[in-house]
């Protein structure tokens, strides 16, 4: 027992040692109007790098506002952010967002080109790279989530989840340290969902990309090494998911709905976090 | 009010090198009263197919038949002004449907352009916002100084306002944390059978499908696939996966209790009613 422990806190700071943070906030605050109330209030969080991090929360509870300042398109905050151990200025936030990608919610408001490949293309302008790379990367990434067939339509004449496919395949070719995903998955068929989860794992495996992503959805989130709660511009709770699902008070608080297993497992079984076929054999 | 839907094709930029057919030879029809839901894969032809039921689209051929008025394919203006009056729709993007300076006036614009006074329209405005759970202080502010789950409420609040006869909601729920989604479609199914409205629900979730809608309509490839009963379409396992969609999650569990012997007399439409089922299926079995 001792020695398993001992192992066990060896690994853990091998482990602190080893993984860098790739983004580190301290004390964010902001607030839309000066006078109004704070969208975020004193959030501090770090994200190592290469982790899959999920953020959940309420409608309005500051998720896209804490994703936009990180993207450098919200200023006037106070508080301090660090990426990849440097300190965020106005003077190299525009060299920082070429290593981000954001997937909007609303996938409309992310549109510029006019057809598919080039909007597609567009993000990769400013990275200086050759023609053929430009092409390579919008093709493989068109073909990732399903859509080369589409590259010649206009994105406006897409069917709300194709809309949502290339809104990604556009963040994907960018291939940048940090991947965001604002509820992107939100309008896909299970299908299309998979599809775009199964890249992500491939993504992560890689431990190259740091990647955020926003859902309401608490199914998704299993995937991620790390989970964080936001309930009225604050993280009310954050850790593994493990943890996150232990806590399901915290969980129901944040207008949260406990998975179907749960909520079976809660009357019959011990309450526990269990899959499905868990529960077929336990019932 | 009755909806008939008769050989309606439906083609995108027809007649450019753009020409892309939707609906292919579509007919079915939507009786006063019940809940549908539409569902198909991406791409399938939901969206298209509901533009057609409000006028926002007109056929390319076919009819469209909403009670005693009829679209085609150069219906007037008029007509169709009439049939949004009966027929209220909730967009995929909602967002575009916001365009007001204040939330308040934004939900009070639908019922006045039906030609209600000021006061009723304040009124009704005051009420479905609340329904939403959309706080009193909030009615001032602009609708698009809001998050994107905050902002379909509002637009869903619009729709309401206007009590109309046949309601569609196109994913209704995506981007609405989970307690306010069921809170909403809860709110939908309380409307339909106050009013005895019809409710035309598009949606991926298979689970809200199978709680809430009595008949389903299966899109594939622009093309009506099967139309009927919900609860015999989404307990057709084959018929689901080969159309890529999900099987509703208590419909899985109940079929894999089966295989294992517990069987219930009925099939729960939703997680409280399986507890419920499973309860008094153990206390059956308790000897
Ligand atoms: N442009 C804006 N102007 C003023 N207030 C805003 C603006 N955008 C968002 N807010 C407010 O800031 C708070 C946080 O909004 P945010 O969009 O970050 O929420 P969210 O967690 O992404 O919610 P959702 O799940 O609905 O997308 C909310 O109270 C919202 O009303
Ligand atoms: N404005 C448009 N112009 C041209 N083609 C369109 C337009 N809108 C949709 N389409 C095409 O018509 C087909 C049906 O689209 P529709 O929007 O009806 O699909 P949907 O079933 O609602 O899909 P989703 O689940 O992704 O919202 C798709 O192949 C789409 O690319
Ligand atoms: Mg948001
Ligand atoms: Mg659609």
């Amino acid at each position: 027992m001792i020695a398993r422990l001992y192992a066990g806190y060896a690994l853990f700071f091998t482990y602190k040692m080893v993984v860098e943070h790739m983004i580190k906030i301290d004390n964010l605050t902001y607030r839309y109007q000066a006078d109004g109330p704070t969208a975020l209030d004193e959030i501090s969080l770090s994200f190592n790098k290469g982790d899959w991090v999920s953020v959940i929360g309420h409608n309005g509870s500051g998720k896209s506002t804490l994703v936009k300042i990180l993207m450098g398109i919200l200023e006037g905050y106070t508080g301090n952010i660090t990426v990849d151990g440097e300190a965020l200025t106005q003077d190299n936030i525009q060299d920082f967002r070429e290593r981000f990608a954001i997937v909007f919610q609303n996938p409309d408001n992310q549109f510029v080109g006019a057809t598919v490949e080039d909007d597609v293309a567009f993000g990769l302008e400013n990275q200086g790279l050759p023609r053929e790379v430009m092409i390579e990367r919008t093709e493989k990434a068109l073909s990732a989530v399903n859509m080369l067939a589409y590259r010649r339509h206009a994105p406006a004449r897409l069917s709300g989840g194709q809309k949502q496919r290339v809104a990604i395949a556009g963040a994907l070719a960018m291939e940048p340290d940090v991947l965001i995903l604002d509820e992107a998955t939100s309008m896909l068929d299970p299908e299309g969902r998979n599809d775009i989860l199964a890249i992500l794992d491939e993504i992560h495996k890689t431990r190259t990309t740091t990647l955020i992503y926003i859902t309401h959805d608490l199914s998704e989130i299993e995937k991620s090494d790390y989970a964080v709660i936001m309930k009225d511009g604050r993280v009310i709770n954050e850790g593994s998911i493990e943890h996150i699902f232990s806590d399901t008070d915290i969980l129901i608080e944040s207008r949260l709905v406990l998975p179907y297993q749960m909520q079976i497992s809660r009357a019959f079984l011990d309450g526990r976090y269990v899959t499905h076929d868990e529960l077929v054999a336990r019932l | 009010m009755k909806i008939t839907v008769d050989g309606l094709t439906s083609i995108y930029h027809n007649n450019t090198p753009f020409e892309h057919t939707a609906l292919n030879n579509f007919t079915t029809s939507f009786e006063p009263g019940k809940y549908y839901a539409v569902i198909g894969r991406t791409g399938s032809g939901k969206s298209t197919l509901i533009q057609h039921l409000n006028g926002l689209l007109l056929p390319t051929r076919g009819i469209v038949q909403v009670g005693d008025l009829t679209l085609k394919h150069r219906t007037k203006q008029r007509i169709i002004h009439q049939v949004k009056k009966h027929v209220g729709m909730v967009f995929q993007f909602p967002e575009h449907q916001l365009f007001d300076e204040t939330i308040l006036k934004d939900v009070m614009f639908g019922p006045l352009n039906m030609g209600l006074t000021e006061e009723e329209a304040e009124a009704r405005a005051e009420k479905y916002l609340s329904l939403l759970g959309v706080p009193e202080r909030a009615f001032g502010r602009s609708p698009f100084d809001l998050s994107g789950g905050q902002m379909r409420k509002i637009a869903i609040a619009g729709i309401l306002a206007m009590e109309p006869e046949v309601l569609i909601v196109d994913e209704p729920t995506a981007g609405l944390d989970p307690k306010s989604h069921i809170e909403v479609m809860d709110l939908f199914k309380q409307i339909q059978e106050d009013f005895n409205i019809t409710i035309i629900l598009v949606t991926h979730d298979m689970n809200d499908v199978f709680e809430y809608a009595d008949e389903v309509k299966l899109l594939a490839g622009g093309q009506l696939i099967r139309e009927g009963r919900t609860e015999d379409i989404l307990t057709d396992e084959k018929l689901l996966t080969d159309h890529h969609l999900e099987i509703p999650d208590i419909v899985r569990l109940v079929h894999d209790l089966e295989r294992k012997g517990v069987v219930f007399e009925g099939m729960p439409r939703n997680t409280d009613a399986f507890i419920t089922s499973y309860r008094e299926w153990r206390a059956l079995h308790a000897q």
